[in-house]
């Protein structure tokens, strides 16, 4: 900064700016001197308390058994305290510095939890590791909302998925639906500090990756006895992700969506690839009609209910915004065709792998036409898995193999080839 | 004025995290002072978690309980009593908690099939961690298994109250295994 004046001051000199503009230069650099100030110092910082954090709690560890036990408990608060009092001065004193509370904020939130740890273990607790999970998310919550820390929702948001597979999956007795307030947490603070703000579009994109993700995760551990129908709930949720991010409809910001709408297509292409398995299919559609009257109170039934209404509000509201594309419609063709397995199991077959030819066929002229090259080849991608899975269920003799996979490795190099050529050839007439 | 307003979250979020902390301490002192002391016969080795770093984890093999009771919630409470040698064990099962003091709760046990091929729950001790020195640790699990060759005695003390637990020390022999091992 100090540079940019000097520079500034020798340009007005010079007579090359009036003393006026100089002037307005120097205010608007400096208005936006916090957003700019460089990622690099933000993240260093933030890699800084964290190994600050863990390198105390180390260094007490080493020592431990010859401090006595009242010390011990003194000790065990010290980082605690410290990282409150350091929050305290980037709430009250820096407040507009967002190094100051990204970084407190990710050292307070890791210290609670050593806090805890360090508790547990001086006194012989024996808790399990949800229920010290479960005491760290409740503590480890309000600091990302009055520090408007993102470091801290991220931490907060990767250990509400932890739970939710530690509590799903292990028999802590610990509920895996306290997963649904930290999940509302997390989204509520993505709404207000990353969606209303100029966030760094770094910050933007992983943000929706890490939520994505989590959400991805988080459902398979609410599965109870209807497995099958698990399938109908991440395919409801990936159709979600999707319209999700068909821009512009929904007003998020920039690159936000990536990670839902990269999860959401892969997600429904592994769905429908699965299914295209003949076995896969004839097993899934004798088991879904296996419920019982439990069905209705089973989490897989309202789970669903709860995407499948979402999925038909945001359709409704893109309908009205007269967006329409082919891919709003996945879930319920796809569903449809595996509920008509039950009565037409070849027809049912058929028709989805006909629908994910085509699917990857829209995908690679898409791809040619906007010069996307993640486009085209995840589009072949998905037809060498489609004509390799049918290596499974069909006997195909291997000269037809070797021709099938010679044909899509040249579709594969042909296809590249224009399209890299296609990319010189149009940045050459622009020179 | 939202000034104040950020200072009160703030203090209340201070509290929230002192207290947490606190109240794990608390919860462990009531037992302590208040609670009844069991000997529990066990064995125990060394195993190294990344994050919880060497501790003893103890095994229970004769205070265990099984059970054909039917189990509605996560929860169950288990009476514990003493035998005529001086250990504990787990007398009964119930599902809600019993009017006495010497009860521990536990959290959704592990279920098996018997012989007949009836559903059963294995009742073990939840106290199975015992934190202890990083050197010391691999030196104590060769002093049990010495000790267990010479039919020595080897108990956890514990202090339980109302469903709460301390698990207090590990001795072999009367002697305690931290002592054990410095010398």
């Amino acid at each position: 900064m100090q540079g940019f004046e000097k520079k500034l001051e020798e340009w007005v000199k010079a007579g090359l700016l009036t003393k006026n503009t100089a002037d307005n230069l120097l205010a608007f650099e400096s208005k936006n001197k916090d957003k700019n100030s460089s990622a690099a110092i933000l993240i260093f910082s933030i890699l800084g308390a964290i190994l600050t954090a863990l390198g105390i709690s180390l260094l007490v560890a080493e020592n431990w058994d010859r401090i006595p036990v009242l010390m011990k408990t003194v000790l065990a608060f010290v980082p605690l305290v410290v990282a409150q009092i350091l929050a305290a001065v980037a709430l009250f004193r820096f407040k507009n510095s967002m190094v100051w509370r990204e970084s407190t904020g990710a050292f307070l939130s890791l210290s609670i939890g050593a806090s805890l740890a360090v508790v547990g273990q001086i006194y012989q607790l024996q808790p399990s590791l949800a229920g010290f999970l479960l005491l760290w998310l409740v503590c480890a919550a309000p600091v990302m909302f009055i520090l408007q820390s993102r470091t801290s929702w991220m931490l907060f948001t990767a250990g509400a998925t932890w739970y939710c597979g530690l509590a799903g999956f292990s028999d802590s007795g610990f509920s895996v639906w306290h997963y649904i307030w930290m999940l509302i947490g997390s989204v509520v603070f993505m709404y207000r500090f990353v969606w209303n703000k100029n966030v760094h579009r770094a910050f933007s994109i992983s943000s929706g990756w890490i939520l994505a993700l989590s959400l991805t995760i988080a459902p398979g551990f609410f599965s109870s006895r209807y497995e099958e129908w698990m399938l109908f709930v991440y395919l409801a949720m990936f159709q979600c992700f999707i319209l999700l991010s068909l821009k512009p409809a929904f007003s998020v910001p920039e690159k936000w969506h990536a990670g839902f709408g990269n999860i959401g297509i892969a997600g429904v292409t592994f769905i429908a690839l699965m299914q295209s398995y003949q076995k896969a299919l004839r097993f899934t559609a004798e088991n879904l009609f296996d419920v019982n009257h439990k069905f209705w109170a089973s989490n897989e039934f309202w789970i669903l209910l709860f995407f499948s209404l979402v999925y038909v509000g945001m359709v409704i509201y893109l309908l009205r915004k007269k967006e329409m594309s082919f891919a709003m419609f996945l879930f319920p063709v796809l569903s449809l065709l595996i509920f008509i397995a039950h009565y037409a199991l070849q027809f049912s077959q058929i028709a989805i792998n006909a629908g994910i030819l085509l699917a990857a066929a829209l995908y690679i002229q898409n791809g040619i036409k906007n010069n996307s090259l993640l486009k085209l080849n995840g589009g072949l991608l998905v037809i060498s898995a489609l004509i390799l899975l049918r290596f499974f269920d069909y006997y195909i003799s291997f000269t037809a193999r070797g021709i099938a996979f010679l044909a899509i490795g040249m579709l594969f190099f042909m296809a590249n080839r224009m399209l890299v050529r296609k990319e010189k050839m149009k940045s050459n007439e622009e020179h | 004025m939202k000034n104040i307003k950020v200072v009160i979250f703030f203090v209340l979020m201070c509290l929230l995290q002192l207290g947490a902390a606190g109240y794990l301490i608390y919860r462990h002192q009531t037992v302590v002072e208040f609670g009844m002391p069991y000997k529990f016969k066990c064995i125990f080795y060394d195993p190294v978690h990344p994050f919880q770093g060497r501790y003893l984890a103890l095994n229970y093999p004769t205070a265990e309980l099984k059970s054909q009771e039917k189990i509605t919630g996560n929860t169950i409470y288990c009476i514990i009593d003493t035998d005529s040698a001086g250990y504990a064990y787990f007398k009964s099962v119930h599902l809600s908690a019993p009017p006495v003091e010497n009860y521990i709760t536990l959290q959704q046990p592990d279920f098996g099939f018997n012989d007949t091929g009836k559903k059963e729950i294995y009742l073990q001790p939840p106290f199975t961690k015992f934190y202890i020195d990083e050197n010391m640790a691999p030196k104590a699990e060769k002093l049990v298994s010495q000790a267990l060759n010479d039919s020595a005695e080897v108990w956890a003390e514990v202090q339980i109250r109302n469903g709460n637990y301390v698990l207090k020390d590990v001795k072999i022999n009367d002697i305690s295994v931290k002592k054990l091992v410095e010398k």
